[in-house]
């Protein structure tokens, strides 16, 4: 008989953990832990809100989940709604109650969490909502569409003691922690530039207005974003651009993989609870890349060469270069073997972004990205955005939060939200 | 250097339309999506362009795109319009924001000037507008044109100085349709403009349940100590829906009174609000705060204690959990585990000793965990245990402990059972040296590698293989010439995997060789 040493198996269940971690779609009662595991007084029971993209991947993530139990569905769209909720009737075995309005959802005692995968200018809005009401939050990248929601969005999070997870899922990959652990220890020496790979959007334009589908309420959607005419193209969920690609539902790609990795370079630097000073646009007085500063002269640079990884951080002693799916590699080559001293400074560790916001809803800590962190993030986005947008640098002071010597980039850190959609808290 | 300035902007379209027209004929498709085509590859362009000299087009110029019927050039001249007056309010413009705001009216006044332009003008006076803008957006605010009185009802929600604010205020009574009136209100209170808390305050007392209503939230928005008063006045008269809104309202006001947290920590409304209340009375070091506190602890009901127990370890009163005994259960051990980091590290260590040896799977798992972080001697011989136990999930946990424990105890206990003279404890510990960076620990396993015993070889080559560096692969390729056919084997097939992802050229060539 083959022998199993200590450490294969421990590989082993990692791997098996991963796979797990992975989304099933089989009905948990199917694979005979329905109930088992978790009792149904336990499960968390959970809503859904938003069924586009994103939440293709944590919907049967939860439907599946043996501690959670999925309750409610809302969006705006009745045909996405309609598949949604044959999903859930696939894998929990029934189908559950369907909102339009998240209100609604929200209204009900039963529901203790809530997944927001709607576009960026109704994350604050609802997630503000459900905090009143209680619920705890899983919240998509970026946290907000301004400076002014973030600082909302934590200051009510704290109030009311919820637990918010934002899902900048990259904390939860190994070499992400990995990279920001050599970092942070100072293994590459002093960091001097850093180069951070978001790819780039087609630009926004203006699409021919067409008529509103039957079952799509295009006003909500909307909701406090500015009002044009409806066009697929400008509402559609795609990656690659749909609404990602317009400044008014988000930062387009600062926001969209900014959120990502300006999320992993605080981290690597220790700035969680702080953040950059100085904001530069592309192009502004014959600067290559745009760009933001630390205090400290840290220099980050989009779409400087990094030699195929999406981050690259250059210290004074090496190298760390670090991209999804495990991918690490450092100067020295060594640098990714080593185990780190038990005196180095840890970071949190998370192998299953989804799985540490359900561990934070029972134990009532913080998540892994918590609102804070996912507030300092994405202000480096909206800053970096308004820096573009105008065309010229910005001085921003992390302590106070606030932008510095320029009044009208200032009135930037909020934006106009349109009526009836302009309450906020 | 990618800055196209304004003026290019012309020459860049040409070509670009030239070029399309070209490939129009060629290609079809491009036909259906003319416009939309011709504006990527012109924005393509401009997306990243910054505007740091001043805007070759003039105000004039610039409007006049909005009327042409191509979308592309519709949209270019958006850009430039937010080109114009970044450039114009930039910090070194003297005046800027108020040169720009009289600009701006002006071109608004132009005949025949197209909505578009219209649109983009009011919605830049949000940013940029000046008192100066205040009367001419009041007019568009109550006239016809509902898409432009409702930017105009932005902009003034953001303009600075009380003129923007008497102007709601007046225009308020001027509107009939309620939805539109809340609209108004809401802007004023948005503004959170001390001027307008007298306002706000007598709204607060009016029949007008509309007016009461975004008082209310104006009062909180303000949130002096005036205002805070009015709404808890109000809250102790008031009832229904009322009641709660004033109840969130005056969570939320930092000014609340303490007898008013107090009231509502007992009578709230709502339990998330009682909750709120009694952490705002916590942080406050109110007097009974922790009679509520220890109430809460000793509450028959799981989510309550949790609750108390958040509370306690969040505001610096964790020293009442150890006195909870065995009232503490379930989940609660979760949360104590999820909030050691109040304790000092014996007291860390020592909950979660107790959680782990009082909770259920899921909280052994955690409280392992924990000991990675708080674990001292008390927790070595246990974290060691269920490295070697056959509970995957433990096994995990404790591998992580191993990794991350402070101090010496666990890397002294290392190097105890790599001394020891039991085979059993070379295993364990050889094991664990690939989890924990132990002082020497490449040279152990280096004695191992180059032993006698064939299976403490194999698992210290396992080790080290995840910790190697270059210099570590030149000792290991002259261990495997001079070992036995089986470790020279399992050596190079360890170079070999190794060699490429951190090895030198030089080294990877010896490598290959093998």
């Amino acid at each position: 008989m083959k022998k199993i040493s200590r450490r294969t198996a421990l590989k082993t269940s990692l791997a098996g953990a991963a796979a797990l971690s992975a989304p099933m779609i089989l009905p948990s009662s199917v694979l005979g832990l329905n109930g088992q595991n978790t009792s149904p007084n336990s499960r968390i029971n959970m809503g859904l809100i938003g069924h586009g993209k994103i939440m293709q991947g944590h919907r049967p993530y939860h439907l599946a989940a043996d501690e959670v139990q999925v309750v409610a569905l809302c969006d705006v769209k009745t045909w996405t709604l309609k598949e949604a909720n044959e999903e859930a009737a696939k894998i929990q075995g029934q189908k559950v109650d369907t909102y339009e309005f998240y209100e609604d959802l929200l209204a009900r005692d039963d529901i203790d969490a809530i997944v927001i995968g709607t576009p960026d200018h109704w994350h604050a809005k609802i997630a503000i909502d459900a905090f009143k009401a209680g619920k705890d939050v899983y919240v998509e990248k970026p946290m907000t569409l301004t400076i002014e929601e973030g600082k909302i969005m934590r200051e009510t999070c704290a109030r009311y003691g919820r637990v918010l997870q934002v899902g900048s899922q990259q904390r939860s990959e190994w070499a992400f922690r990995k990279a920001a652990e050599l970092v942070r220890n100072g293994y590459i020496g002093k960091i001097k530039t850093i180069a951070a790979k978001l790819g780039e959007f087609p630009p926004p334009t203006q699409f021919p207005e067409t008529p509103i589908p039957e079952g799509l309420n295009y006003d909500r959607w909307l909701g406090p974003a500015p009002m044009e005419p409806y066009n697929e193209d400008r509402i559609k969920g795609d990656y690659g651009g749909g609404w990602r690609r317009f400044w008014d539902y988000g930062s387009r790609k600062n926001g969209d993989w900014g959120a990502h990795h300006y999320d992993i370079i605080q981290w690597a630097l220790g700035m969680d609870e702080s953040g950059p000073v100085h904001f530069i646009a592309k192009g502004y007085e014959g600067e290559e890349f745009q760009s933001f500063l630390y205090a400290d002269g840290t220099k980050v640079m989009r779409g400087a060469e990094g030699l195929g990884h999406m981050i690259r951080f250059i210290g004074e002693d090496g190298e760390v270069l670090v991209s999804r799916g495990g991918k690490i590699d450092t100067t020295p080559a060594s640098l990714k073997n080593i185990i780190l001293k038990s005196s180095d400074e840890r970071l949190y560790e998370s192998t299953d972004h989804r799985k540490d916001w359900l561990n934070s809803i029972r134990s009532r800590s913080q998540p892994i990205c918590h609102v804070g962190i996912g507030h300092r993030t994405a202000t480096i986005c909206h800053l970096s955005g308004i820096s573009e947008r105008l065309g010229r640098s910005i001085n921003w002071d992390p302590v106070a939060e606030h932008i510095v010597g320029d009044e009208r980039a200032a009135m930037w850190e909020t934006r106009p939200r349109r009526a009836p959609y302009h309450q906020l808290v | 250097m990618n800055v196209l300035p304004c003026g290019k902007h012309v020459l860049a379209v040409r070509r670009i339309t030239n070029w399309y027209n070209f490939n129009q004929n060629l290609f079809p498709i491009m036909k259906s999506y003319s416009s939309l085509f011709f504006a990527g590859v012109l924005a393509l362009g401009l997306q990243t362009t910054a505007w740091s000299g001043p805007p070759e087009k003039d105000l004039n110029e610039i409007v006049k795109g909005f009327s042409d019927e191509d979308p592309a050039v519709q949209f270019e001249a958006r850009l430039d319009l937010l080109a114009y007056v970044s450039y114009g309010t930039a910090p070194s413009q003297k005046n800027g924001a108020e040169k720009i705001t009289k600009e701006l009216l002006s071109a608004l006044k132009r005949w025949g000037l197209a909505h578009e332009a219209k649109k983009y003008i009011i919605r830049d006076l949000a940013r940029v507008g000046t008192s100066t803008a205040v009367e001419p957006l009041s007019k568009i605010l109550i006239g016809k044109d509902e898409s432009l009185a409702e930017l105009a009802r932005q902009a003034l929600e953001q303009i600075p100085g009380k003129e923007a604010s008497t102007a709601l205020k007046n225009a308020i009574p001027k509107v009939r349709d309620d939805a539109r009136r809340r609209n108004f209100i809401r802007t004023l209170a948005n503004r959170a403009d001390a001027s307008n808390a007298a306002y706000f305050i007598k709204g607060l007392q009016s029949n007008d349940a509309i007016l009461a209503h975004e008082s209310a939230l104006a009062l909180s928005l303000l949130g002096d100590a005036d205002s805070v008063e009015a709404l808890e006045l109000a809250y102790s008269k008031s009832s229904g829906e009322m009641k709660v809104l004033l109840e969130n309202e005056i969570i939320r006001s930092e000014a609340a009174s303490e007898d008013m947290l107090v009231s509502i920590q007992k009578d709230g409304v709502v339990s998330y609000n009682r909750d709120a209340a009694l952490l705002r009375l916590l942080e406050s070091d109110y007097i009974s705060s922790l009679d509520l506190l220890k109430l809460a602890l000793l509450s028959s009901s799981s989510e309550v204690r949790s609750n108390g127990i958040r509370l306690a370890m969040t505001t610096g009163k964790h020293a009442l959990i150890k006195n909870m005994g065995n009232r503490i259960s379930g989940d609660n051990w979760l949360v104590v585990l999820g909030g050691l980091s109040a304790f000092e590290n014996r007291g860390a260590e020592g909950l979660a000793l107790m959680a782990f040896e009082a909770g259920d799977h899921n909280v052994k798992v955690q409280a392992l965990r924990a000991l990675g972080s708080y674990g001292g001697a008390k927790s070595v011989d246990l974290v060691l245990e269920h490295f070697a136990g056959k509970d995957k999930q433990l096994q995990q946990a404790a591998a992580y402990a191993i990794e991350r424990m402070p101090g010496n105890p666990m890397t002294g206990r290392l190097q105890k059972l790599l001394n020891s003279e039991s085979a059993e404890d070379h295993k364990l510990g050889l094991e664990a040296l690939a989890y924990r960076n132990t002082p020497y620990a490449k040279n152990r396993l280096f004695r191992f590698i180059s032993g006698d015993d064939p299976e403490l070889a194999m698992v210290a080559l396992k080790s080290i293989s995840g910790i190697v560096e270059e210099e570590d692969l030149y000792r290991l390729l002259s261990i495997s010439k001079k070992s036995d056919d089986q470790k020279s084997a399992a050596i190079n097939g360890l170079l070999k995997k190794v060699a490429p992802q951190i090895g030198s050229a030089e080294l990877q060539a010896r490598v290959n060789s093998l």
